[in-house]
């Protein structure tokens, strides 16, 4: 049974872009064209406002939160080519660090895994997108790739740290791969990697006929593969799946939508794929014990109700068929 | 298996519109925050907010699944069926054979009675509120509860307590019987009324405890009948006497038991086309059920209220040695007599037929796709012991994994998302060969951190499954905060657990900084107490010796004290800017009535004074001009306080003046030492 169990009002005065949850799921983040950034305290089912940052001089695109190892830091970047970093200290919220190193509009920002330090990359129309990185001490530091994508980058999204083949060759590789992937209007998904502290491209993957909207580099779970999933304005959504070990990727059309697919996001565990399209919708999407990928749920706006908090125990009347995927 | 399905869909209450479309965040295990945004993101054209938000909600919703197990009644099923997990694990490990097999059936019957006893609690709750809401609610889960408890002893008599050479009817019975109990509180009702055979119930009761092979029962009830001596009475109360009875006869082959049964079948027919008790139309029909005759099964098929219990008691009557492997073949006959009259064939239903006709696998996909959340429960548990006894193939799909991997990690999934049920998930995850580890790593990551108990637990847990990194990301991300909020010793404390050179040092740096402002020293337990951890840095290692000194000073061990300080300066263990403290630290010592350091040990500190004035008038040069000089004690930015020895640092007007005074307290010592100890004798 799926049920509402609460409705945060944002107080935004326009369009909502992005909100993250911060990685204990208590912190919640979003972002507006009125060119605020809001944070929740979540973690009581109540939603208590933290924060208004105020910095950005246009609407706010993206947001996403640093591992709490760095502290309570979030990252957000928007219209106007800028990247705030902020960061609080002592229950308040200040920008810890600006890039404004951009021509043009930043889309998308995404904070590398833990493992590789405190490093964000972002993609911006300008067609480039930037790594910044700092050693703790105050100073910072970023690598641009110039045209990494013609016409504007639009999404960008880290391979997870641990070497998918972890499990089974132990020991064998303990340097934690840096990459990323990213989507842009050039209709390519590119994959980058560090080497001798610089970025190159290592892999061009083609199958979209339209602009890529987002990417979404999967969790690993031990198996020695890498699993993207990419969405575009072509209406579909394309699984890309590599062994591990070679530079070859398969790519899989997960679905073609009625309409532009604008998000894709993995569950913390990748067993679930949430895609968000024009078609007013949200699908997960789950991948079977047949290694099948099914929709297993469909969201969408209507007459539901949200549940009595008080009565938690009792289930939502709203609730539809349940189905499960095997 | 997909295809066949459509998927579930959900409504939010978020208003309809052309210009916004949804959007979701996740949260942890089964929550998605759903909101609408903005249809075109407009990232390629202007980007200024459009004028329409007029009818926009900025809300965003938060929506869960799989939860409905968390209620406080359900939850005790969670926990109980827990530990019969956990212990049946073990023992799967420790134990084969038929030990083994033995406490799986255990196991088994656990769950179910676990599932019996919240079924029953839930009940009581259901009797106990006027709220309508509430009712549905248990009533819904009561009936989900006891929709498992059918399907599970099913495939318990099926596929897990397979007794060899046994009548699996004898077991189908007690099923029925268990499930069905209508007939049996009617009998109750009847033997209480004055005169039974005119309650209304009288005969239903017979012919549903007759259904059910209570034929005791059966005659208990015919014998309370103003009739009951008379000859047709009699007759089919020796004929129910007669009836074999499996339990009774343990000691005859299945065979023999089916020779004693045909014989008394025979008589059961024999003497009813004679016409006995044509006189009592009840009286016959009961000798028809005896008789296994088609009719009167149809004609009967209501009190047995569904298909299944039809199914058993006509094979009952009929074909009572049935072996399990045939009992698909009568299935569909007795679905038909209930589609017939009209019902509807549900999950359920083909859920049990699948389970007849032992198709496993159909059992599981399907009860896990109807039977609402508590379906991961069942799954999970009941494949596992399947699992085990070896009746489901343990094969790797497609997947990654078998079966058995997949539903638990989907069980686990639902649990991760709650507040303390996280924990019962961990152990499930230890059972998961493949994948468990790394959906660990991953929840683990997840767990808030919001209490230094709850830490400490789950570093407990990293490290009985040698998670070393989670280990040192938790205590890092525990330094951090507690150093954010100022509680030094703690964040110290957490920093030297996780070994963290980098933000030891820091911290250290941070100490020695406040105790130069401050002159003393705050978290002195801790201090004393770091043993050999100290050695992690090497400003660690300094601190831990500085506090020693102190230690000894207060303690008026001056002669150690002065040794211990004199080697932190001459092994260079001391950073350089904290020079000037620690000689102005020699100076009381200087200043005792009888001598502490020697000549060699006073030189050695002008050797140090020195170095270090030589040191600071190269590389500042200017610092000693009038605005300086009217600074505060030590205004060293936390920047050049962080960086370490040998680098440049201001010296204020008071540390000149100091330091002088140490010069001059150093001359003095020299001469009453020299003078002590006589090295230089008067001429």
């Amino acid at each position: 049974m799926v049920s509402v169990i609460s409705s945060v009002d944002t107080g935004h005065e326009d369009m909502i872009h992005d909100a993250q949850l911060d990685y204990y799921g208590t912190k919640l983040a979003t972002c507006s064209s009125d060119r605020s950034i809001k944070l929740f305290d979540v973690s009581s089912g109540q939603q208590v406002p933290i924060a208004d940052l105020r910095g950005h001089e246009g609407p706010v695109w993206q947001l996403c939160w640093a591992h709490p190892m760095y502290g309570s830091v979030l990252a957000s970047c928007g219209y106007d080519r800028k990247v705030i970093i902020w960061k609080e200290t002592n229950g308040s919220w200040d920008k810890l660090y600006e890039y404004s190193n951009h021509d043009s509009s930043v889309n998308s920002v995404c904070f590398a895994p833990h493992e590789l330090g405190l490093v964000l990359a972002c993609g911006s129309s300008d067609g480039s997108i930037s790594v910044i990185s700092t050693t703790g001490d105050g100073n910072w530091d970023a690598k641009k790739i110039n045209n990494a994508h013609t016409i504007g980058c639009n999404a960008v999204s880290w391979a997870p740290s641990t070497s998918p083949n972890a499990l089974f060759d132990q020991g064998a590789r303990q340097q934690p791969a840096k990459r990323f992937v990213s989507g842009g209007c050039d209709n390519l998904v590119k994959i980058w990697r560090e080497e001798d502290g610089q970025w190159v491209e290592d892999q061009k993957l083609e199958g979209h006929s339209d602009w890529v909207r987002d990417v979404a580099w999967a969790p690993s779970i031990g198996l020695p593969r890498n699993v993207i999933a990419t969405c575009s304005q072509d209406c579909r959504v394309i699984i890309w799946t590599n062994d591990g070990t070679s530079n070859h990727w398969t790519s899989r059309v997960l679905n073609k939508f009625s309409d532009v697919v604008w998000h894709v996001s993995w569950s913390v565990t990748g067993n679930i794929l949430a895609v968000s399209g024009g078609d007013n919708k949200v699908t997960l999407w789950k991948e079977s014990v047949e290694g099948q990928w099914t929709c297993i749920s469909d969201v969408n706006k209507g007459q539901g109700q949200i549940t009595d908090q008080r009565s938690s125990s009792v289930e939502p009347n709203y609730n539809t068929r349940r189905r499960l995927d095997l | 298996m997909a295809s066949e399905r459509e998927s579930e869909e959900i409504s939010v209450p978020l208003p309809s519109s052309e210009d916004a479309s949804l959007q979701a965040t996740w949260g942890l295990g089964n929550q998605l925050f759903v909101y609408a945004a903005d249809r075109r993101p407009a990232k390629d054209t202007n980007g200024e907010g459009s004028d329409m938000g007029h009818t926009q909600s900025y809300d965003i919703l938060d929506l869960r699944w799989g939860q409905d197990m968390h209620g406080p009644t359900t939850r005790k099923l969670i926990n109980e069926s827990h530990s019969v997990f956990v212990m049946l694990q073990g023992q799967v490990t420790s134990l084969s054979g038929s030990a083994l097999y033995n406490q799986l059936k255990e196991a088994s019957r656990q769950y179910r009675s676990i599932a019996k006893a919240c079924s029953l609690e839930l009940q009581l709750l259901m009797s106990n509120t006027v709220d309508e809401g509430e009712r549905e609610y248990y009533g819904n889960q009561v009936e989900l509860l006891e929709t498992m408890q059918i399907i599970w002893s099913l495939c318990e008599i099926l596929f897990i307590d397979i007794a060899p050479g046994e009548m699996v009817l004898v077991q189908l019975l007690n099923w029925v019987r268990w499930h069905f109990s209508a007939g049996r509180e009617m009998a109750q009702d009847v033997i209480n009324d004055e005169i039974p055979e005119e309650h209304p119930a009288y005969w239903e009761a017979i012919f549903r405890l007759l259904l059910q092979g209570e034929i005791e029962r059966v005659r208990k009830l015919l014998s309370l009948h103003s009739c009951s001596q008379t000859q047709p009475f009699t007759s089919v109360e020796e004929l129910l006497k007669k009836m074999p009875q499996w339990g009774n006869l343990r000691t005859v082959s299945l065979a023999e038991f089916d020779l004693k049964w045909r014989h008394w079948r025979e008589e059961c027919m024999r003497r009813y086309e004679e016409g006995h008790f044509t006189a009592f139309a009840e009286l016959e029909r009961v000798v028809q059920v005896l008789c296994g005759d088609m009719l009167v099964f149809s004609e009967l098929k209501d009190y047995c209220e569904t298909w299944y219990h039809l199914l058993i008691s006509r094979l009952l009557y009929q074909n009572p040695t049935v072996r399990p492997t045939d009992l698909a073949f009568h299935v569909q006959a007795c679905m038909e007599e209930f589609q017939r009259a009209g019902h509807r064939m549900g999950h359920v239903d083909n859920i049990l037929q699948a389970a007849l006709e032992f198709d496993l696998h159909q059992v599981i996909k399907d009860s896990s796709t109807s039977l609402g959340d508590r379906s991961w429960w069942f799954g999970a548990h009941l494949t596992d012991i399947l699992h085990h006894c070896g009746q489901i193939d343990s094969q790797k799909l497609p997947f990654g994994s078998n079966l058995r991997e997949y539903l638990l990690l989907e069980y686990v999934a639902g649990l991760m998302s709650h507040h303390s049920l996280w924990q019962v998930g961990v152990d499930y995850l230890d059972h998961c060969p493949v994948f468990g580890k790394e959906h660990m790593k991953l929840y683990i990551e997840n767990l808030p951190l919001d209490s230094e108990r709850k830490a400490n637990k789950l570093i407990h847990i990293c490290e009985e499954r040698d998670l070393l990194e989670q280990v040192q990301s938790i205590c890092k991300i525990m330094g951090v905060r507690c150093s954010q909020d100022g509680r030094l010793g703690s964040a110290l404390s957490w920093f030297l657990r996780s070994k963290d050179v980098p933000a030891a040092t820091r911290l250290t740096e941070k100490f020695l900084q406040d105790y130069k402002e401050n002159g003393n020293f705050s978290h002195l337990d801790l201090l004393d107490h770091m043993g050999p951890t100290m050695l992690l840095t090497q400003q660690l290692t300094f601190l831990g010796k500085y506090r020693e000194f102190h230690r000894m000073y207060q303690e008026k061990d001056l002669k150690g004290a002065a040794s211990l300080l004199l080697s932190m300066l001459t092994a260079r263990a001391a950073p350089r800017h904290f020079w000037v403290t620690l000689l102005m630290d020699a100076l009381p010592l200087l200043e005792t009535p009888q001598v502490i350091l020697g000549t060699s040990q006073t030189y050695e500190l002008m050797h140090c004074l020195e170095e270090l004035t030589q040191d600071l008038t190269r590389n500042t040069p200017t610092s000693t001009t009038p605005s300086r000089a009217s600074s505060t004690p030590t205004p060293q930015s936390a920047g050049t306080g962080v960086t370490a020895a040998g680098s440049s640092q201001i010296l204020s007007q008071r540390d000149l003046e100091k330091l002088k005074l140490l010069r001059l307290a150093l001359c003095r010592n020299l001469s009453r030492s020299i003078v002590h100890e006589g090295t230089i004798v008067p001429l």
